[in-house]
């Protein structure tokens, strides 16, 4: 109760900005579904539609936070689903290096998530969004934010 | 002279063989005297240049007893002057030869080694053309600490010094006047002196990821001091070994088992010393976003420790320079972002990036902070062996 | 392979290094510096950009450094009464004595002593020992660390460790600092006599500012020690300190009064201190130098010797301490002998160093003893208040230098980017003398209506620039 206390000013009225990273051929598909099915999500997500998850470089995700993002969400087709065969095999690799540096410098596990959704999964895509946005409103803005950006 | 070509002669029926270990010396008088431990490795190094199995030599050109150059070259008379092993002086050697397409032999500590795998693995050098001659190494000493710690700790002025060694734990210094001065490596880290940080928690104590293996560690009887032991990790450490005893230039035998026992036990203790400090110095912590960030607050964007950097090979146009700029007004810089992730797999811990820091940043320490659990993780030492770097895996396997 | 061990020109704080030539310039770190611990800075690492080979040139076509020399010493002779003889402090000892015997005329080693009395010529010339600096137990900055003099920073934090406060003077807020105040409220500042003041001094500071901060340090009694921008600025100061010197203002005055018309400087580039628009008035620049810079491309004249790193000589750093290079080059002096009509020995130049110096050897691990008499009471005139808004340059070794660095950008506070309504990635347009510049800028804890740059934009009429500024 009372560490919900002290996070309430923070999260009063105060909208994430989340950067999620898409693949064309699968979950920017979900993303399209999503809302082609009117599921209801918050605003607080940024798309960034790539070719390939494999194409995510490491920098990429540091330079969404650095220029503010209080998530940043990596998601691409499911493993074996590639359009380019073993690109998310890569993902996978960089992410693994990716989340242990975020983690190590301190970040919660919360700001950066791996998911795999396919085209079809407009729903999934949806309530992944809606999870992550209540997770880093309870959490509150990054602390990597530069002074000035809200 | 005839019993010189007895030598030979003798020499030559020998069939040197990786895996195989000896004891040998130098037979060259002057060079006895002058390198440590029977001048074994000065005197490869000059045979390997005069019987052209390389184009060039790196060797440490001394200056005076605390300060060393590391050069190239091909002049075997300057091999043969050349300094030996000194304590204080933390070189690194890979990015002195990469890049420059040598066909090259020079001595090694644990971590020049790894440094020179790992540039061989970013095809920087050429390593089949690389003879790595390995030093045993307990650690070497910053020579400003060095400097310092004379005048503080053992009470003797830094140029009345005419040698060091490290021997049961102590570190030895002995003066112009024939006295010896010892105190214990333990006493002396306990008040911030002795070796580098990094070298404290380093457990590569006999580089058995070189081509050959030297040191003094499992001389015994006799031989303690006027000799070197060494073993053999690579065919191309045998042709290197039995190049120098066909040109004359050292003599070996076979070490008693008692020696190779004694080898093995100091490596032991050395391991387990370093692991102790390991756990020491990265205790678990909180608030790291908040340390880091205090850290890095003073950084002047200087490179330097990208400069130095061993298993570094990117160049001046790399990720992590490329994408930073000093106009930008971020909470961490990108430059020190992407290092951290580059490092993960392949920081090998050598201690270079927080010597160059003109600020004092303990960068080694940070690095590790990233490097340890992902080499944990992945059960991945680089430069240890050729095993590719698993950022550039195409699939996770672990 | 050639390897040299030698001394970074970019500062007066003696950091050494070795060069290694092989086709190319290398740096590594020499360790056993007792100024730098093998460490360099920004600038250090840029060493291999700043020794651009240069070619011997009389107006353009390429000549021996034997002919060019001849050519310069007609051109002084021939314009004998209207030479000026500038060297800042970029070469050895023993070649500013040699310089000295042919600048006998019109000898500026850039510093404007002549504004400031002559009491306090040494303590402005040799600084105090860096260790104590570590020792100090209150430290008062009146420069940016960082920018400047970065090696200073592992001593100051080193002072902070053992328990110092650190007090800054300055536009920004400082990681390191204690305590920020900002120039204009230096009635805040207290203090005592366990203070040490680091300032700095070079030719283009303002005579009023070095004279309030020796009065400020003078009345509480507190030590003073000013930095300096040139290797040798120290050595320069010290072997000059009985000549008959002019004022770098009074250089700039001279030639714009058309009374000077011939300059000659030594390992100087004169195009990073004095406007071009200046410069263009003199009949006969020249110029002898180790290394190729904007100055050599305009020079009517230049004499090309070895690069720093390959003479022989001594520096002496901001402690006092010499340091001997590693080179065996002396060209140098044979170019200053045949435009002086003499020959330059250089052991016995050497000796007359050591003498001036009153040492016996050349020891990088000794400090000599210097005089550093206390001073009289200063009477510093009141600065004028800051117009409202200002570009403040901080001087930096990359701008004495002329060496283009990452820095295209200028540093302002949150209140202006809002005030302004500047958007975040976008440009500044910044006007002052009737032109006007677009630049980058960067969010930082700076102080209101200031812009702090370590570039050089060509609007700047000295340090301090009344400027304005819109989106």
């Amino acid at each position: 109760m009372s560490s919900e206390a002290a996070a309430a000013p923070k999260t009063n009225g105060w909208e994430p900005k989340i950067v999620a990273f898409c693949c064309n051929w699968c979950s920017y598909g979900g993303a399209d579904s999503a809302g082609m099915g009117r599921f209801q999500q918050p605003a607080s997500a940024r798309i960034i539609r790539v070719m390939c998850s494999g194409r995510i470089d490491p920098l990429h995700v540091f330079n969404a936070f650095l220029e503010g993002a209080d998530a940043v969400l990596v998601t691409g087709c499911h493993i074996g689903d590639c359009h380019y065969v073993n690109g998310n095999d890569k993902t996978k690799i960089k992410y693994k290096f990716l989340e242990n540096v975020v983690r190590e410098l301190g970040l919660e596990k919360e700001r950066l998530q791996l998911n795999w959704i396919s085209a079809s999964e407009g729903e999934k895509f949806a309530n992944f969004i809606r999870d992550v946005t209540e997770q880093i409103k309870k959490i509150g803005p990054s602390p990597l934010k530069p002074e000035g950006v809200v | 002279m005839s019993q010189d070509s007895q030598t030979i002669k003798t020499a030559h029926q020998i069939v040197m063989q990786k895996g195989e270990m000896y004891v040998g010396w130098s037979t060259k008088e002057d060079v006895r005297k002058r390198g440590g431990s029977g001048g074994l490795v000065t005197s490869m190094l000059a045979a390997a240049l005069e019987k052209k199995l390389v184009d060039a030599v790196v060797v440490l050109k001394k200056m005076n007893e605390f300060e060393a150059v590391p050069i190239i070259t091909s002049d075997v008379n300057e091999v043969l002057n050349s300094a030996g092993s000194l304590h204080s002086v933390p070189s690194n050697f890979a990015k002195l030869i990469a890049n420059r397409n040598l066909k090259v032999a020079l001595p090694a500590k644990g971590c020049d080694v790894r440094g020179i795998i790992e540039q061989g693995k970013r095809n920087a050098i050429n390593l089949d053309n690389t003879f790595i001659v390995g030093l045993n190494c307990g650690g070497s000493m910053h020579p400003v600490v060095t400097r310092e710690m004379l005048e503080v700790m053992y009470k003797i002025k830094p140029e009345d010094v005419h040698g060091e060694e490290i021997e049961k734990g102590k570190l030895i210094f002995e003066t112009k006047d024939g006295k010896e001065h010892a105190i214990t490596i333990d006493e002396l880290e306990e008040k911030g002196y002795g070796r580098r940080e990094s070298c404290r928690y380093c457990t590569i104590k006999i580089p058995n990821n070189a081509d050959i293996a030297c040191g003094n560690w499992g001389v015994t009887g006799d031989l303690a001091g006027k000799a070197t032991f060494v073993e053999i990790t690579s065919e191309k450490g045998a042709k290197l070994l039995q190049n120098a005893i066909d040109a004359g230039y050292i003599q070996v035998q076979k070490p008693d088992e008692k020696g190779v026992a004694a080898r093995s036990k100091i490596k032991g203790v050395m391991e387990g010393l370093g692991k102790k400090w390991k756990d020491k110095v990265f205790v678990p912590m909180d608030n790291r976003l908040e340390y880091f960030r205090k850290e890095l607050e003073n950084c002047i964007d200087c490179g330097a420790c990208k400069a130095v950097c061993p298993t570094c090979s990117c160049g001046d146009v790399s990720k992590c320079t490329e994408f930073h700029f000093r106009g930008d007004a971020y909470r961490m810089s990108m430059y020190h972002l992407v290092r951290f992730l580059h490092l993960a797999d392949s920081c090998i811990g050598c201690g270079q990036c927080a010597d160059v820091c003109p600020v004092d940043i303990p960068l080694t320490r940070l690095y590790r902070r990233f490097a340890n659990p992902v080499q944990e993780q992945l059960k991945y030492e680089p430069g240890m062996d050729m095993r590719k770097p698993p950022f550039f895996e195409a699939k996770l396997e672990v | 392979m050639n390897a040299y061990s030698t001394i970074c020109p970019g500062c007066n704080f003696g950091c050494g290094l070795y060069i290694r030539e092989n086709g190319t310039i290398d740096l590594d770190f020499r360790k056993s510096s007792p100024a730098n611990a093998g460490k360099l800075c920004r600038f250090g690492m840029s060493l291999p950009r700043l020794y651009k080979p240069v070619k011997s040139m009389v107006e353009g076509k390429e000549t021996t450094p034997e002919e060019a020399a001849k050519e310069a010493a007609r051109r002084i002779s021939a314009s004998k009464g209207s030479v000026a003889f500038l060297s800042l402090g970029n070469t050895t000892c023993e070649e500013v004595l040699a310089f000295q015997k042919l600048a006998v005329p019109y000898l500026c080693t850039g510093a404007n002593f002549d504004a400031l009395p002559k009491d306090v010529y040494l303590t402005l010339s040799v600084g105090i020992p860096y260790t104590e600096i570590e020792a100090a137990k209150h430290i008062v900055l009146f420069i940016d660390p960082y920018e400047q003099y970065p090696l200073t920073v592992r001593r100051l934090l080193s002072a902070k460790k053992k328990g110092a406060k650190i007090t800054s003077v300055w536009w920004k807020d400082l990681p390191l600092a204690d305590e920020n105040i900002r120039p204009a409220d230096i009635s805040k500042l207290q203090l005592t006599k366990d203070s040490l003041v680091i300032s700095d001094f070079h030719p283009l500071s303002d005579a009023e500012q070095v004279k309030s901060v020796l009065s400020l340090a003078k009345n509480a009694g507190a030590k003073v020690t000013f930095l300096k921008p040139f290797a040798n600025s120290t050595g320069a100061y010290v072997l000059s300190k009985d000549a008959k010197q002019k004022s770098f203002a009074q250089l700039v005055e001279d030639i714009n009064k058309g009374t000077v018309k011939t300059l000659f400087c030594l390992e100087s580039d004169p195009s990073t201190l004095i406007p071009s628009e200046t410069l263009s008035k003199l009949t006969n620049l020249i110029i002898q130098t180790g290394h190729a810079s904007a100055g050599t491309a305009k020079a009517n004249v230049v004499i090309a010797h070895e690069p720093l790193y390959r003479k022989k000589g001594t520096l002496i750093n901001n402690e006092g301490r010499g340091q001997a290079l590693g080179g065996a080059g002396t060209n140098g002096l044979e170019a200053l002998g045949i435009i002086a009509g003499t020959k330059f020995e250089f052991d016995s130049l050497h000796d007359a160093v050591k003498k001036a110096l009153g040492i016996q050897a050349v020891d990088e691990f000794l400090i000599p003893k210097y005089d550093r008499p206390a001073y009289g009471a200063i009477q510093a005139a009141a600065k004028p208040p800051e117009a409202k808004t200002t570009l403040v340059s901080v001087y930096n070794p990359f701008m004495w230098f002329g060496l283009p660095d990452d820095n295209d950008f200028v540093e302002l506070n949150l209140n202006t980017v809002r005030a302004l309504k500047l958007l975040k990635g976008g440009t500044l347009k910044i006007k002052s003398n009737g032109s006007t510049i677009e630049k980058k800028f960067k969010v930082a804890p700076v102080q209101d209506n200031i812009l702090l740059t370590g570039n050089r934009f060509g609007i700047e009429k000295g340090s301090i620039t009344p400027v304005e500024i819109s989106r």
